[in-house]
């Protein structure tokens, strides 16, 4: 090992999420191309770009939802392409949490069932589970909700369930595509206050894909994506 | 690890799923069912002829027609099966059990009976009648001139127990009244008398001796109880003993006898029984699938949040077991109403004029006679296995393909816009 890669090595020992020279094609169409970035521990990074260029893509590709082309990615040190689709699975039960545009809640439990929706696989009694659920749906001021269905809850509330069910495992590190872009400024305000609160006080590293200027003026570095290639700011 | 809440949650809050696929699994159940015992029923009541005299095949001999009607004469479709053939097909493999009688007109100036020779303590054959005796008692072996009277016949007749009657010029003195409608048409006379005095009037029978050569130890209707999957076989070989003229009925004679219409029946029957239970299996196996299929997004968002494909396999095939399992039960129950309701139907098989010679010179000689039976439904363990058991296995085998496919596509469907 040379001088040059020790150092890059050691960089990357700090860094929890590693992505090196990633593309994605899908047929004639390369939504991502050649991206490189990493993210380090605790930090809180946005992603902004137009319309199209490819965020969505290249967020499933970090959370392992797709496999990039080429290039790889790592998360804690942890190779993506080596895992299997189980594998991949129990690595986001274990350190991700995913906060979707769209919500993606289960329209047949109710908003403590959806946020204890992640740990129902997971060996643990139904008692903690509801425990840990109810503790998060208190912290996303919808204690009063719990036994609501989602389709009787507002977007504002919707989005919050799926917070804190994002937030259920514990996660390093959390990746939220446009959280607020759903949601009216009012109420994307106080999602977005939960959020930095977490980055704060809890440490967990976000990745926010988002439109919003003001947003990425709150986090601590924000990336720019155009036709599929990345750079910082 | 299949988790309970969100099973309950699914089936209560899907309603419309939820009933679909129970009803469905419920409605081919069901239809099975009726289809299956229908055919088992029909099936059955062919044999029933055979059955009701505690036999499943009998014996007969075509012969020449009598030249007068005067005195015992034997009915051309039974004529004399000679003591020595009769030990030779008793001594066969797979007979249980064999029993002989003598069927023989007998015209006298007062008019004209039937009367059956019979071994009173016989276990198949008209020695059944004993379970039908209404007044006074059953023949029994060592009976001399005593005669058991057909109760219709001898209320018309204005006889009754103690009452004599002319059985080849013999005087016999009637010691029961004996009711035939529950027997099937087959070997039922006017008059029974033991068989040894049968075998003496008509071995003197003028009317016979012309024609026929009659041994004492003769006989002209074997009863015989074969082994159930042999009576094809047995019959073969009857045939082969006796020679061309022999009828040898079986459950399976009495279907070509009765016509291509019975048989079409049947086969018709079994095909639709088999069509529609591949066209139920489909159907099943389709719904189970598109149930699956119909989760795309929830099944994508289960991965996303971390559930491995085995995770989501294993609730999917407990939800879609539960369902097939409700469905199964509720059809059972429907089935068996729908079975009950069937029982009540009863059908008509003629019977063949050769196993119950009348004279067709005498009036009613030339009506079909009918066998009455009730359709009996019996469902069999290895039934009740194939419409519970296959149809869950096959549900379950869809949903567990269907879902391993869908486990295996990737995650990233969930990112999309609905
Ligand atoms: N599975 C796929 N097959 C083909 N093309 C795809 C696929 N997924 C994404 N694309 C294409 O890749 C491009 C980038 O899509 P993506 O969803 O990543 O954009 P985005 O930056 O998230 O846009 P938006 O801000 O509108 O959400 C689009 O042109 C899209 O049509
Ligand atoms: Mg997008």
């Amino acid at each position: 090992m040379n001088e040059n890669n020790a150092v890059k090595e050691t960089g990357r020992k700090n860094s929890v999420i590693d992505v090196r020279d990633v593309s994605k094609h899908f047929g004639d169409v390369s939504p991502v191309r050649g991206v490189a970035f990493q993210v380090l521990k605790g930090e809180f990074v946005t992603l902004l770009g137009p319309s199209g260029c490819g965020k969505t893509t290249l967020l499933g590709l970090m959370a392992g939802f797709e496999r990039p082309s080429d290039g790889s990615i790592s998360l804690h040190g942890e190779e993506l392409t080596d895992l299997s689709e189980d594998e991949l699975a129990l690595l986001r039960r274990r350190m991700v949490g995913f906060v979707f545009q769209a919500f993606h809640l289960i329209p047949t439990l109710n908003a403590l069932e959806n946020v204890a929706f992640p740990l129902y696989p997971v060996k643990m009694s139904g008692q903690e589970r509801k425990k840990r659920a109810k503790l998060l749906l208190d912290k996303m001021g919808l204690g009063e909700r719990a036994d609501h269905l989602p389709s009787k809850l507002s977007g504002g509330e919707r989005q919050r369930v799926a917070i804190a069910r994002a937030l259920v495992n514990d996660p390093e590190i959390l990746f939220c595509d446009e959280p607020t872009g759903n949601l009216d400024s009012a109420t994307g305000k106080e999602i977005l206050n939960l959020l930095t609160d977490l980055n704060r006080k809890e440490g967990v590293t976000i990745f926010m894909v988002t439109h919003d200027q003001k947003i990425a003026e709150l986090s601590d570095r924000s990336l720019y994506m155009t036709d599929g290639e990345v750079n910082e700011s | 690890m299949i988790n309970g809440q969100y099973l309950i949650s699914e089936l209560k809050n899907r309603r419309r799923r939820t009933a679909v696929n129970i009803g469905l699994v419920a409605l081919v159940t069901c239809v099975l069912i009726c289809i299956t015992l229908l055919a088992g029923a029909l099936n059955r009541a062919f044999q029933a002829p055979l059955k009701d005299i505690g036999a499943n095949m009998t014996v007969q001999l075509a012969g020449d027609v009598p030249e007068q009607m005067a005195g015992p004469v034997l009915p051309c479709s039974v004529a004399p099966i000679s003591a020595e053939l009769s030990k030779t097909i008793s001594s066969l493999p797979a007979i249980q059990s064999i029993s002989q009688a003598l069927l023989f007109w007998d015209f006298s100036d007062e008019g004209f009976q039937i009367v059956v020779g019979i071994q009173p303590d016989d276990r198949a054959g008209p020695a059944l009648l004993r379970g039908s005796v209404t007044t006074g008692r059953m023949l029994t072996r060592d009976d001399s001139s005593k005669a058991l009277a057909e109760v219709v016949w001898a209320k018309k007749a204005g006889l009754g127990p103690g009452d004599q009657v002319k059985v080849g010029g013999r005087i016999f003195t009637i010691v029961g009244l004996v009711d035939t409608s529950t027997l099937s048409s087959i070997g039922t006379a006017n008059l029974y008398i033991t068989l040894s005095e049968a075998r003496d009037i008509v071995a003197t029978a003028p009317g016979v001796a012309k024609i026929h050569s009659f041994g004492p130890q003769d006989s002209n209707l074997l009863f015989i109880q074969a082994d159930r999957d042999k009576t094809e076989d047995v019959a073969g070989k009857i045939k082969q003993i006796l020679g061309e003229k022999t009828t040898v009925s079986t459950p399976n004679s009495f279907k070509q006898l009765l016509g291509s219409l019975f048989t079409l029946t049947q086969r018709f029957s079994g095909m639709i029984s088999g069509l529609v239970f591949l066209l139920a299996l489909l159907l099943i196996m389709r719904n189970a699938a598109a149930a699956v299929r119909e989760r795309v997004k929830e099944i994508g968002t289960m991965k996303a949040i971390g559930w491995t494909g085995r995770d989501i396999r294993s609730q999917l095939l407990a939800e879609n077991s539960l369902y097939i399992v409700l469905g199964t039960l509720l059809g059972l129950v429907l089935g068996g109403l729908a079975a009950w309701g069937l029982s009540f139907i009863s059908i008509a098989i003629p019977i063949p004029w050769d196993m119950a010679p009348t004279p067709h010179f005498l009036p009613g000689g030339e009506e079909q006679l009918f066998h009455e039976v009730r359709l009996v439904m019996e469902p069999g363990l290895r039934f009740l296995l194939l419409v519970t058991v296959v149809p869950l296995f096959l549900g379950l085998a869809a949903v567990w393909s269907a879902s391993r496919f869908i486990t295996r596509l990737q995650t990233s469907e969930v990112l999309r816009y609905e």
